[in-house]
C-alpha cells in the first residue's frame, strides 16, 4: 500500500511552476495590508497595557484573591519586632483590605462560572470557550472584549478568526458600517486561511443583499 | 605538580548551515505540507506558514534539514488543526464551497482517475486520528522511515511504530470498503486471516 499511496501522491502533485505561483499568491495576500494593520493594533496592545497595569493598581491586594481555607495565617502575620511578645490566644489579623466580619472577594456570589479560571485581575482569560459563553448568554459587551482580545493574538489564523466573529455578531444585530465593511472586505481578501476567507465573502454578500420585503 | 598546558583542541570547521535557495524550499515545503494535509483547501496558506516560520527559525543544522522543515509542517499543521476543531465546535460558521487545493496531474489522460482517488485517499485519512492519519502520511506517502518520523512528530519510535500499525489498519479497513481503491485493499493481507483447521486425530 505504502508505494501505492506514494505514487498516486507523485502523480497527483502539481507542477512546479503552479506550486510557485499558488504560494507566490499566498505570500501577496499575507504581506497586503498587513503594516497598514497592525500598528492600530499595536497601540491598542499598548493602551490595554496601560490599562491592566491601572487595574492592578487598582486592585487592593492580590493576596484577596487567595480562597480563604488556603490562606496561610503564618504567612499574613507581620514580623515580630524585636522585644515584643505576641498576643497568645489572640485571632489571627485579617489580611490587609479586609474589615473584621468581611468575607474575602471569593464569595459565591462573585464566583465565575466553574470551568472559566479567573486571571489575577479577575478577568476571565480570553479563550474561544469563554467568548462563545459570553455569546451564549448574550453578554455582548463581554463577548466583544474576549473577541478583541484575542484578535490581538500573534498567530494570524486566531486572529482573523476573532476577527470574523466579532463581525458576525456585530452585523447580525445590524447592517455594517463603513469600517465593519471594509474590515470585512478586507478579511474576504486577506484573510489567514481559505476557509476564514470563505466565510468573510458569504458573511458579506449575506450583509450586502437587499432585505426581503 | 607541574601542569602541563594541555593541548588545544583544533577548532571545529564551522559549517553554517545554509537554506537552499527560495524556489527549491517552497517546493519542498509544499510537498511536504500537502502529503500531510492533502487535498486540503488552506493547503497554500499553511505552507505559507511554514514557510515563513522555516525562513524566520535559526536553522542550526542539528538534523536534515528534510527533517526540520518536515516537524515544522508539522506542527502548523497540528496547530491549524487545534484551531479549526475549537473554533468549529463553537462557532458555526458558513461551509467554504472552495475547492479542494493542490490536486493536479501531469498526465492529462490519468487527471480524473487519480484526482478521485487522491481526493478519497485524503478523505478516509481524515477519519483517521490526527496523530496516526501524520504518521500514516508521513511513512507511506512521504515515504520516510521511523526513526526520521520519531524524531519529526516528538514521540519515541516504538509508539510510532504503534500509531503506523494502528493507521495502517484503519485506513486499509476503510478503504476496503471505497470502490476506487478495492483492488489494492484486495492486495493487501488480510486482517483476520483464516484459522488452520487442524488434521482430524486418525483412530
Amino acid at each position: 500500500m505504502s508505494s501505492e499511496l506514494s505514487e498516486l501522491f507523485e502523480r497527483t502533485l502539481p507542477p512546479d511552476d503552479v506550486i510557485l505561483r499558488r504560494m507566490a499568491a499566498a505570500r501577496t495576500r499575507r504581506v497586503t495590508d498587513r503594516p497598514a494593520r497592525r500598528w492600530p493594533w499595536a497601540l491598542a496592545g499598548v493602551g490595554a497595557c496601560i490599562a491592566g497595569l491601572a487595574l492592578v493598581r487598582a486592585v487592593p491586594d492580590p493576596i484577596l484573591l487567595v480562597e480563604p481555607e488556603h490562606f496561610d495565617q503564618k504567612q499574613a502575620k507581620p514580623a515580630a519586632r524585636p522585644g515584643v511578645q505576641p498576643t497568645v490566644g489572640a485571632a489571627a489579623e485579617p489580611p490587609r483590605g479586609i474589615e473584621p466580619g468581611k468575607e474575602a472577594r471569593t464569595s459565591k456570589s462573585n464566583e465565575a462560572p466553574a470551568d472559566i479560571p479567573l486571571r489575577k485581575g479577575g478577568l476571565p482569560p480570553a479563550t474561544w470557550e469563554a467568548a462563545a459563553q459570553a455569546l451564549r448568554a448574550g453578554d455582548q459587551a463581554e463577548a466583544q472584549r474576549l473577541l478583541e482580545e484575542l484578535a490581538r493574538s500573534d498567530d494570524p489564523e486566531v486572529r482573523d478568526g476573532a476577527r470574523l466573529v466579532r463581525l458576525r455578531s456585530l452585523v447580525q444585530a445590524r447592517r455594517p458600517s463603513p469600517t465593519e465593511r471594509a474590515e470585512l472586505t478586507e478579511l474576504s481578501t486577506s484573510g489567514a486561511t481559505a476557509s476564514i476567507r470563505a466565510a468573510a465573502r458569504r458573511l458579506l454578500e449575506e450583509t450586502s443583499s437587499p432585505p426581503d420585503p | 605538580m607541574d601542569s602541563a598546558p594541555r593541548p588545544l583542541r583544533s577548532p571545529m570547521p564551522h559549517h553554517a548551515p545554509v537554506l537552499p535557495p527560495a524556489r527549491e524550499l517552497t517546493l519542498l515545503v509544499y510537498r511536504q505540507m500537502r502529503a500531510l494535509t492533502g487535498p486540503h483547501r488552506d493547503l497554500d496558506d499553511l505552507a505559507q506558514t511554514a514557510l515563513e516560520q522555516i525562513l524566520r527559525s535559526n536553522y542550526r543544522g542539528e538534523s536534515k534539514l528534510s527533517t526540520f522543515t518536515h516537524s515544522v509542517c508539522y506542527h502548523v499543521w497540528v496547530k491549524h488543526l487545534r484551531f479549526s476543531y475549537r473554533f468549529r465546535a463553537r462557532f458555526a460558521l458558513a461551509e467554504t464551497d472552495e475547492q479542494a487545493s493542490g490536486v493536479d496531474a501531469k498526465d492529462p489522460a490519468s487527471l480524473l482517475e487519480d484526482r478521485q482517488r487522491f481526493l478519497r485517499l485524503y478523505e478516509a485519512l481524515e477519519r483517521v486520528s490526527v496523530k496516526r492519519r501524520a504518521v500514516v502520511a508521513l511513512h507511506d506517502v512521504s515515504g520516510l522511515d521511523v526513526p526520521e518520523i520519531a524524531c519529526i512528530v516528538g514521540a519515541s519510535e516504538a509508539t510510532v511504530r504503534t500509531r503506523l500499525r494502528d493507521g495502517r489498519k484503519k485506513l486499509r479497513a476503510l478503504l476496503a470498503r471505497d470502490p476506487e481503491f478495492s483492488e489494492g485493499a484486495s492486495d493487501a493481507p488480510p486482517q483476520n486471516p483464516p484459522r488452520r483447521e487442524l488434521p482430524c486425530p486418525q483412530s
